[in-house]
């Protein structure tokens, strides 16, 4: 068995993972501060995956950790090399991250639009980095003998990678706006059909202009397997806007999956075996065997994975599973306005109490004056006690037993 | 131009590690307490205990997300300004990085949100195993970082082939001795954290007379975990650094400040600390007390730096191999004295709490809400110990610091990256402290 290629292709798995399910995220995310009217309908759009969002990104950060361990020059080298390009997407994805979670902890409106940007350009600039990124892997890097990065930054930018970037990033509108078709009512799933409809329209022009780059700035062409996984990508695409429009939204989500797989699919199988294409010399490529962890590291890391990735799916789809409702905002409403009147009820059942308790107070304190022993406090229980003169200052109480008490000591 | 890249990404990933982990540890030891509230809750079933559960469960996910967020710059960094440390010891290092990230980071996101937003979609009993799932997968993560950084102070279970170190021995990294100290000290101090969160936020409401109930059932909780931890963090860093004796002689002296080999070492208090002309211009010592607490012995040897220097000089050519002695000796120091000074604080806060006259003792109260801020100066001032007595190595005897930073990132970037970093860090700092000041205010959702 070839641990080399096995743990390359788990590795894979993990980034695919990462980009179908945190796609779905990217996309809502990217629509939050448009689609979204009023404050209430925004809230029901990023209810549709803050329980999940997180669980998603877990995936980028496993697939950081195994690349890590398996392919320990590759993670050197284009960590190093795109410093900053990984700098800007760890700044977005840690403002996007403290955003989601805390926005709903503020009531105030300022607060609130500043965390919808966050989210915003978290969701837009990770995928049209990773998507150049991946894209300069096929394409080539300025990748020396010391298996160095050897060039700037802007090595990476080509019509060929921003393209992917564009690509990439219409995509996940489109898996997310198609997500929220399905997931929201009231109207809402109307618009979001509109609006991913909209998308559809001009992803087809650049997807073309992917394609055509594709065939003449790489060498995909070399592989026909990869055009012909990319041909169907975009095939799938136009059954996907077809089944938007009939209003087929579970089959159109997997349609938008499909595509994401495929497009990933035909990158992965054009650059096999290489992870980075050199484009200083073709023997300094880096790839899954001179880049890779020794055997006994690849052995560990892959089998780990069989056992642990199937229990994460399964409980990733069950948790999927046990929050999948149609939000809406009337839905949401209704919610709140329920745990107001939970509320409220506990507060009106306590009251009552109160009330009662005070009752039982005044009606011991008119016994003990009645049967005249004299000493009226000793009478009482500690609690009436305790309650009377803790909600004596607040109400006139006091004065009715001060005036009891002078009639007490005038009919004596 | 390399030292100033080498000295500002040391700087990043020393900032970074001490505040991710200022939230990391409030995260393991509070996510145990929730989830035994959640189990009183659910054995007891009395609304209060939901209550508690709810209320520290809001705080708990904002310190959790900001844990979160950093600890993906805590991973990506390796790579970006680390790039030759990842090449030469990746093979080994990355296995526990990548064993916690699959067997328990994994778990824990997703379990996360199960229980912070499915109070209404799970059963009680799923839900509660949420809220275990995440406790134990958060402090099972730590395990396997500190399995990491362990390997970095004290290499083993590695074959030096092919210019870099690779995987031999599994087994041998997660038995490692120096992560069970250090692993135990860890778990130990995050549980400390939880139990003086409770305390802190309890004795607020307390001194402020609201909540009485809820405040006085949340403080029981957190002192009795704040008094037991205390006790059980002082022994265990007390033979932590009689490990290091052994371990690591170079940074136990520079902890001590010890310059030449002593029979009989004094134990110093204070000390004015001359880096350059290595000695000590003047200290406050106790005599011989230094032998009895390192070895046992009162007229045990304790290895001086300058010795030590020599020795390392003799085996791994020329060199600095002496740390940063005055930062170490009062990190040390600030240390141990927040540790006993916490030990007496809970002792005192349980004997008054035994007696039910806690809510009296304002001044008391008062002295309680400091003890967070003392926590979080005692856990960088353990990094710093950690981390800094291991330099110059980045791995113990294998590696230097300056052999294992990025060749290709230009000081720009690592300029720009800091900067930004720390603004950040402090914005959200800032932010999330703001956040958890308004729950608090806010007080637990419904009245007693």
């Amino acid at each position: 068995m070839d641990f080399n290629i096995i743990c390359f292709g788990l590795f894979g798995f993990l980034l695919l993972g990462y980009l179908i399910l945190e796609g779905l995220d990217y996309g809502v995310g990217m629509l939050l501060p448009f689609a979204g009217k009023t404050e209430l309908e925004k809230q029901v759009i990023i209810n549709s995956i803050v329980p999940v969002w997180e669980g998603h990104e877990v995936w980028l950060i496993v697939a950081g950790a195994v690349l890590f361990a398996s392919f320990p020059e590759v993670y050197a080298t284009l960590f190093s090399g795109l410093y900053p390009a990984l700098f800007l997407i760890l700044v977005t994805l840690i403002f996007r991250g403290v955003a989601i979670e805390l926005r709903s902890k503020e009531r105030s409106f300022k607060w609130r639009k500043i965390c919808d940007w966050c989210v915003f350009s978290g969701s837009f600039i990770p995928p049209l980095i990773w998507g150049t990124a991946i894209a300069s892997l096929l394409k080539g890097l300025p990748i020396d003998g010391d298996m160095q990065y050897s060039g700037t930054i802007f090595a990476v930018l080509s019509m060929y990678t921003v393209s992917l970037g564009i690509t990439l990033t219409m995509v996940f509108l489109i898996h997310g706006s198609t997500y929220l078709a399905l997931r929201l009512e009231q109207g809402l799933d109307e618009r979001f059909k509109n609006i991913g409809l909209q998308i559809y329209r001009y992803i087809f022009i650049v997807f073309l202009g992917f394609f055509i780059l594709t065939i003449t700035d790489t060498s995909t062409g070399e592989k026909t397997l990869a055009v012909i996984t990319l041909a169907m990508s975009f095939l799938i695409l136009l059954k996907g806007s077809r089944l938007l429009k009939n209003s087929e939204y579970m089959l159109s989500l997997l349609a938008s999956t499909s595509a994401i797989i495929l497009i990933y699919t035909s990158i992965i199988i054009a650059l096999f075996p290489k992870i980075i294409v050199s484009t200083i010399s073709p023997e300094h490529s880096l790839d899954i065997y001179n880049s890779a962890a020794s055997q006994t590291t690849l052995k560990i890391i892959a089998t780990t994975m069989f056992v642990v990735l199937p229990i994460v799916i399964g409980c990733q789809a069950w948790k999927f599973y046990m929050f999948w409702e149609r939000l809406s905002p009337a839905k949401l409403e209704m919610k709140k306005l329920t745990t107001t009147l939970k509320q409220k009820n506990k507060e009106f059942i306590k009251k009552i109490e109160l009330a009662k308790l005070f009752s039982e107070t005044i009606k011991e304190i008119v016994d003990a004056l009645r049967s005249r022993d004299g000493n009226i406090i000793k009478n009482l229980k500690p609690v009436y006690f305790k309650a009377l003169f803790r909600h004596a200052k607040k109400s006139n109480c006091l004065r009715n037993i001060k005036q009891a008490l002078d009639q007490k000591r005038r009919t004596d | 131009m390399n030292d100033t890249a080498l000295l500002l990404s040391r700087l990043q990933f020393g900032i970074t590690l001490s505040y991710h982990f200022w939230f990391v540890a409030l995260t393991l030891g509070l996510s145990v307490l929730i989830a035994i509230m959640q189990t009183i809750y659910l054995v007891k079933d009395k609304q209060i205990y939901k209550t508690m559960t709810r209320f520290w469960g809001k705080l708990f996910i904002v310190n959790y997300i900001v844990g979160v967020v950093t600890g993906i710059v805590q991973e990506f960094q390796f790579g970006m300004n680390w790039s030759e440390y990842s090449r030469f010891v990746g093979d080994v290092f990355g296995v526990p990085l990548a064993f916690e990230a699959l067997t328990a980071f994994f778990i824990e996101s997703t379990f996360i949100g199960i229980w912070v937003y499915g109070w209404d979609h799970f059963s009680r009993k799923v839900h509660l195993l949420a809220i275990w799932l995440v406790a134990i997968s958060s402090n099972y993560s730590a395990f396997w970082i500190l399995a990491a950084n362990a390997f970095m102070q004290k290499p083993i279970g590695y074959s030096y082939q092919n210019g870099r170190l690779e995987l031999a021995d599994l087994s041998a990294i997660m038995m490692n001795p120096y992560l069970i100290y250090q692993y135990s000290h860890t778990v130990l101090s995050g549980l400390l954290t939880g139990g003086l969160f409770l305390m802190t936020v309890s004795a607020f409401y307390l001194i402020k007379q609201r909540h009485k109930n809820f405040a006085n059932k949340s403080f029981k909780i957190g002192v009795v975990c704040a008094m037991a931890t205390t006790a059980m963090l002082l022994l265990s860093g007390h033979l932590y650094t009689q490990y290091l004796v052994k371990a690591q002689p170079m940074k136990f002296a520079a902890m001590e400040a010890i310059w030449e080999t002593t029979a009989k070492a004094p134990f110093s208090i204070a000390a004015i600390i001359d880096e350059e002309q290595r000695r000590n211009r003047a200290e406050i010592s106790v005599p011989g007390m230094l032998s009895i607490m390192a070895t046992n012995r009162s007229n045990s040897e304790v290895e001086g730096i300058n010795e030590l220097q020599y020795k390392f000089y003799s085996e791994y050519g020329q060199n600095n191999y002496i740390p940063p002695v005055g930062i170490l000796f009062w990190s040390f120091r600030v240390k141990v004295a927040i540790g006993v000074l916490l030990l007496l604080l809970s002792a005192y806060c349980l004997w008054w709490q035994k007696k039910r006259h806690l809510a009296l003792k304002i001044s008391l109260l008062k002295g309680v809400m400091i003890a967070m801020p003392l926590i979080i100066v005692c856990h960088t001032a353990g990094w710093l110990i950690a981390e800094l007595g291991r330099q110059p190595w980045i791995v113990y005897g294998l590696q230097l610091t300056e052999h294992g930073v990025s060749k290709v990132v230009p000081v720009t970037y690592i300029w720009i990256s800091l900067i930004s970093f720390v603004s950040i860090y402090a914005f959200i700092a800032l932010v999330a402290m703001y956040i958890m000041r308004n729950i608090i205010y806010d007080g637990p959702e419904t009245l007693e």
